[in-house]
């Protein structure tokens, strides 16, 4: 990381924010960060240009840092198979200069969403047979519809992820395939068998899906191994599920170290895979994630995905996640479908949204 | 040299056996946007909750503009001019936008709001004109409990703004937000910190937002105070990147 | 006109004057009072008595909401919140109907009699009648202005999330004072009125009924929707309507009645008659509804 590229592109970048500096309205011109630290010093230097009370940043000391620092940095990285997409660990870097207001986001992406894909190009994305199919699916909460015409389709053992504005419906996506919606019309098929109408605990005991819900949903006064027994409470007697509960332990081991302590004093991480884990216990085909990362730390955000990667590589899931952490979704899943106002706006392969201007721009951040 | 519009000393809090906050000395600069950063457990909300009055502390003191405020609680801390923005974006569920605004005026002693004044007029106004400073006017007669989470957290952040204080805690202001709408809830916050001048202390997991927004960062671990610095300085701190942020 | 207690009318007249007159210097005093000295009943002079320990009542709690202000070691974990403000104030009026048994001014126990209304008999219950539908006219139109200032939007926001408005800077035990002493006032009115409607004041059975205050109101208010203006006065119209029914057709049953349409109206039917038309035709009361949103609009 050398001193002089990072000046020039901070002046470079000064010039830009400079110019973009307008009402909110103003679309700034996206800039793809080459070098992390570039973008990232670029854009620190001039929050702290703008601060009257703060002084300049002494970038002294972090050079001072970084010779000792590369050698720890380097030995800590755990060898990945995505070797190449390693620049988006955590929370990824990246300026914030892509500033746009909510209705300008909302414009442009029905202006997009006007040349929805039709139900043969989802076919066409996944591979072999297609294992859940959502046909023209109404649904919502109450008398509130927020799901209109939405159809999906998903391979066995593929990944797909949704992404999309806030309120686009997402997570609705997820809780009608679950059963937690009321659904106006439109059908759930997996595996040729429809499923729309089943009640959640049917779901989870017959059909296979299992639902792992956003942040803080282990019972935090048992203890590990109750919660996992808790996972699976509706087999036909506890025995099944202790068997089960011993799978799990075989899996992981963090959590057979920590089998008897009560969940509450688990770290993040630990906290999000007892959660799937638990999941597990019924042996689901379907594994529904909403928002496997958020609140998380970001040591804890590739685990995450690890775990995910493992269970849908080695053990054969079909895994339908949320995420709002848009590009590490995107980077980890085979699919992605990206949701504007209830409807699908684009869907196409992760790494073909991920390298798309348009979604970059008004869905990733920049 | 700006001075301290926060000063927390040697404070410690522990509930029953689990001591959450050790020995904790932190400074807020006025004017400035200062991050605070830790992994989960780490004491981060229990030191914003002990600011903030929630809870007494064992040990130690905080000092809001040179006034002792340890032993305050949460209502007069909020009316001395520090507010607190909470995760789990609360708002008033059952009353319009425009309301849940109007209701968020300050009510130091002095102040504008008297108890049976009238709901029409200036306050509305101004409820209005930051209603669309954040972008939510054209929802601005909705229920609030009918808004989208993204668009709740939009509507607490001008409900705080409302409140004209002098130091707003944010805690995790990021959290659930689609990418986009992040850059444009950084820029809100930038021109809330530099156009009116208040300060800002913001809790975040997302290095991005961190990183882009806040101009000093202090770490927390287990319960202490692991390092501070500037953000640069931070993100290569062996430390940090060993209790937090994991390699790169 | 011929008033057979004069004796104790007058003693009573001299008394309650004083009496009132502390209480109302105790209230002004902790600046915690902003309506006005007149009960508007002052042709009923001995009613204020009623008044009064209604009055009382209010400061009684009053005081002891301001001592426990005082102690800030308890971080509000002994403020009464949501619920257990209701239970409080229920358990408040508990107390106070014993402690009005034991004040001999008002007559103990026993209770005191009413002196007669100075006019002919048959001008009677026209008169109450009046008298009890313009206080509860005055008392919806006041209600009604509160409403409209900051202090409903207090008042709403502390029932949404009481917390938030703590850390909003609300003084929320302020706008729970105000607004329990502003009820209490137009309950003692009231009182006052009914107590010279009866004939006499007894502690147990006129002045504090656990049937009345308890259950009755509490299902009118429920019936008719809680948290409105307009639900109130549906559901008590509604509630003695059944209530008058059930007593002449269904005698010996019409506890069961009573009791069966609180059941009802707790499981089934929660939001009551005012809630239930605001959920319908939300646009006639106001309330902005985003159509984009709902399934009415056919297809997409």
């Amino acid at each position: 990381m050398a001193k002089a590229p990072v000046k020039k592109t901070a002046k470079q970048a000064a010039a830009k924010k400079a110019e973009a500096k307008k009402p909110v309205a103003k679309k700034a011109v996206v800039k793809k960060a080459s070098a992390k630290n570039a973008a990232k010093a670029a854009t620190v230097k001039k929050a702290l240009a703008k601060t009257a009370a703060v002084k300049k940043a002494p970038v002294k000391k972090a050079a001072v840092k970084k010779a000792p620092v590369k050698k720890a940095a380097v030995k800590k990285r755990p060898a990945k198979g995505k070797a190449a997409k390693a620049n988006v660990s955590g929370y990824g870097s990246g300026g914030v200069d892509v500033v746009m207001s909510v209705d300008q986001v909302a414009r442009e992406a029905a202006s997009i969403a006007a040349k929805a894909p039709s139900v043969k190009e989802l076919e066409k994305l996944t591979t072999g047979e297609t294992y859940l199919t959502i046909n023209d699916l109404r649904a919502g909460y109450g008398k509130m519809e927020i799901l209109h015409n939405f159809s999906l389709r998903v391979g066995r053992g593929q990944s797909l992820c949704l992404i999309g504005p806030n309120g686009a419906g997402k997570s609705t996506v997820l809780h009608s395939i679950f059963g937690f919606t009321n659904i106006f019309s439109g059908s759930i098929v997996i595996d040729g068998k429809d499923v729309t109408a089943l009640t959640p605990s049917q779901k989870l005991a017959e059909a296979g899906i299992a639902y792992i819900l956003q942040d803080k949903s282990v019972f935090p006064q048992m203890t590990v191994e109750e919660n996992l027994l808790m996972g699976g409470f509706l087999k036909d007697r506890p025995a099944e599920a202790k068997a089960a509960a011993e799978m799990v332990f075989d899996k992981y081991s963090r959590l057979a170290d920590r089998r008897d302590k009560p969940a509450g004093v688990l770290s993040g991480g630990e906290r999000r895979l007892l959660e799937i884990s638990r999941a597990l216990v019924m042996q689901p085909q379907v594994l529904l994630v909403d928002e496997p990362s958020i609140g998380l730390e970001p040591r804890f955000i590739d685990m995450v995905f690890e775990i995910l990667d493992d269970l849908q590589k080695k053990d054969g899931k079909t895994i339908i996640m949320v995420e709002q952490n848009a590009k590490k979704g995107l980077a980890f899943a085979d699919i992605g479908y990206v949701l504007v106002s209830g409807e699908t706006a684009i869907a196409d392969s992760g790494d073909a949204l991920l390298k798309n201007p348009d979604v970059g721009r008004l869905f990733l951040g920049g | 040299m700006a001075e301290n519009v926060i000063e927390v000393s040697n404070v410690s809090k522990s509930f029953g056996g689990v001591k959450a906050n050790v020995d904790i000395t932190m400074a807020v600069e006025r004017g400035s946007i200062t991050g605070i950063i830790g992994p989960n457990g780490c004491g981060k909300s229990t030191l914003f909750n002990s600011i903030v009055g929630y809870h007494p502390i064992d040990a130690g003191s905080i000092k809001f503009e040179n006034q002792e405020i340890s032993h305050l609680r949460v209502g007069d801390i909020a009316r001395l001019g520090m507010l607190r923005t909470f995760q789990q974006t609360r708002i008033y569920s059952k009353m319009d936008c425009v309301d849940n605004m109007q209701i968020s005026v300050s009510h130091r002693p002095g102040s504008q709001s008297t108890m049976f004044a009238s709901r029409r007029g200036e306050i509305r106004e101004r409820a209005e004109h930051l209603l669309e400073f954040v972008g939510l006017y054209s929802k601005r007669n909705l229920i609030s409990g009918d808004l989208s989470f993204g668009q709740q957290k939009l509507l607490e952040f001008a409900m705080a703004l409302m409140n004209e204080p002098k130091v707003l805690l944010l805690d995790e202001p990021t959290a659930g937000i689609n990418p986009t709408l992040i850059n444009g809830l950084i820029d809100r916050l930038r021109r809330a910190n530099e156009e009116l001048g208040i300060t800002l202390c913001v809790i975040e997991h997302n290095m991005r937002v961190i990183m882009n927004l806040a101009s000093h960062i202090y770490c927390l671990s287990n319960g202490k105070m692991l390092a501070d610095g500037k953000p640069e300085a931070l993100q290569n701190d062996p430390r940090v990147i060993d209790a937090y942020l994991g390699g790169h | 006109m011929d008033h057979g207690a004069d004796g104790v009318h007058m003693g009573h007249h001299r008394r309650p004057d004083g009496v009132q007159l502390a209480g109302e210097y105790y209230l002004l005093r902790r600046r915690h009072v902003y309506f006005s000295r007149g009960t508007g009943v002052d042709v009923l002079r001995s009613g204020r008595i009623y008044g009064i320990v209604r009055r009382h009542q209010a400061s009684l709690y009053r005081g002891a909401i301001l001592h426990r202000a005082g102690d800030r070691h308890h971080c509000g974990r002994h403020r009464l919140r949501g619920p257990y403000f209701a239970i409080g104030t229920l358990g408040v009026a508990v107390a106070a109907r014993e402690v009005a048994g034991t004040i001999d001014t008002i007559g103990g126990g026993a209770g005191i009699s009413m002196p007669f209304l100075p006019l002919p008999i048959e001008y009677r219950s026209a008169f109450f009648y009046i008298l009890c539908f313009a206080l509860a006219v005055v008392a919806h139109l006041v209600i009604r202005w509160l409403f409209s200032t900051q202090f409903g939007l207090a008042a709403n926001a502390i029932r949404d999330d009481e917390d938030k408005a703590e850390a909003m800077g609300i003084p929320t035990l302020r706008y729970k004072q105000v607004g329990w002493a502003i009820a209490a006032f137009f309950m003692g009115c009231l009182g006052a009125v009914f107590g010279n409607m009866v004939g006499y004041i007894e502690p147990l059975e006129v002045a504090f009924p656990v049937a009345t205050f308890g259950i009755f109101m509490v299902a009118m208010s429920l019936l008719g929707g809680k948290g409105t203006l307009w639900g109130p006065v549906l559901g008590a119209i509604s509630f003695h309507i059944v209530k008058e029914t059930t007593w002449t057709y269904l005698l010996g049953l019409q506890w069961v009645v009573l009791g069966l349409i609180l059941i009802v109206n707790i499981v089934y039917f929660q939001q009551g008659i005012m809630g239930w038309l605001q959920a319908k035709y939300p646009e006639r009361f106001g309330i902005v509804v985003d159509k984009s949103m709902t399934a009415e609009k056919g297809d997409a």
